[in-house]
């Protein structure tokens, strides 16, 4: 099973995944992340805090980044709403 | 069958060393020390418990499981504390599981060999005593899993290994955490690199290296200290490594 890295991007950092984690196939470490995102925007809803979150990078083992999940790839199956906001943007 | 005699002056374990005198050496006998590396198994689920174990050093996991497959962490034991306790309240099996997550050793005993020690009153309150610990310990993760922010149980978590561990570095893996404070595993990730901007850890591949103990109680706000307080309070032995502090 291949290992995937989930590298988190902020507006004003980055945080690099020392461990990974195995997923079958990339679509399922791209779920993961999209996963992760909501967690991290819920937790920051919740405690009121303001969030830098902006993205996960999805990278193999040799640090090529395979895929990127924004904030709305994450939240549009859940606020259908969020590319047409985000469109008027 | 054990071949090195356990002396009650020597062992670590805080049971261990607040038992009567002879009620340890009703044990003494039977006691055999065990080298537990990491992910060694204590007690299986739905197995007979077989072996209580108490802990000398290292951290073991208790670990409960839904029948869907989903799992947390619902109990530490280290050098406080005795895997396979439940066969203090009279139960032969449990569907939770224990097992080392960070590598260390203990004295074993086989069960039928351990519960005679319950017909001492002062062993049996001891034992009576730590396992109502555990049931804080147990309520005190509710609370902080419904009323506190992952920011905060975090720092709960990791004082409760160091509480357990010897020095500063922790051998926990972001895997691990993100087990014990039910949350993804990349969430943790973020979470520690708050806290390194802190200044409070210093994380690096499955070790964090506790700098601030108490930045990490100011950050975990009410949700730590309640049980340990009441561990002090009924059985004492001093829960907290003196000499990391």
């Amino acid at each position: 099973m291949p290992r995937y890295f989930f590298h988190i991007s902020h507006r004003d950092r980055r945080v690099e995944d020392p461990e990974g984690a195995d997923f079958d196939v990339l679509d399922a470490a791209e779920q993961e992340a999209a996963a992760t995102l909501r967690e991290l925007i819920a937790a920051a809803l919740v405690a009121g805090k303001p969030s830098t979150l902006e993205a996960i990078d999805v990278a193999d083992n040799e640090g090529s980044t395979l895929s990127t999940i924004d904030l709305i790839d994450a939240t549009e199956p859940v606020f259908s709403f969020t590319r047409h906001i985000a469109s008027r943007g | 069958m054990n071949a090195v005699k356990v002396t009650q002056g020597q062992v670590n374990n805080r049971l261990l060393r607040l038992l009567p005198e002879e009620a340890f050496r009703l044990l003494a006998p039977h006691l055999e020390p065990i080298d537990l590396p990491v992910k060694r198994s204590l007690v299986q689920a739905r197995e007979p418990i077989e072996h209580v174990c108490f802990i000398e050093n290292g951290l073991a996991s208790m670990v409960a499981e839904s029948s869907d497959g989903k799992s947390i962490e619902i109990r530490h034991i280290g050098f406080e504390g005795v895997a396979g306790y439940p066969v203090v309240l009279g139960v032969d099996q449990t569907p939770n599981k224990t097992f080392m997550q960070v590598s260390g050793a203990g004295i074993r005993i086989a069960t039928d060999d351990f519960l005679p020690v319950l017909e001492n009153h002062a062993a049996r309150q001891l034992l009576l005593r730590y396992v109502h610990t555990c049931e804080l310990q147990l309520a005190h993760t509710a609370l902080a899993a419904a009323k506190y922010n992952m920011h905060q149980r975090l720092a709960r978590w990791l004082l409760m290994c160091h509480d357990r561990l010897d020095g500063n570095d922790l051998p926990l893996t972001h895997e691990f955490l993100a087990l014990m404070l039910g949350v993804r595993r990349s969430g943790v990730t973020d979470e520690l690199h708050v806290l390194e901007g802190l200044h409070a850890i210093k994380a690096t591949r499955g070790n964090v290296h506790i700098l601030n103990r108490i930045m990490l109680i100011e950050i975990a706000g009410g949700c730590y200290g309640v049980p340990e307080e009441e561990y002090e309070r009924l059985i004492g032995g001093d829960l907290q490594v003196t000499s990391q502090r």
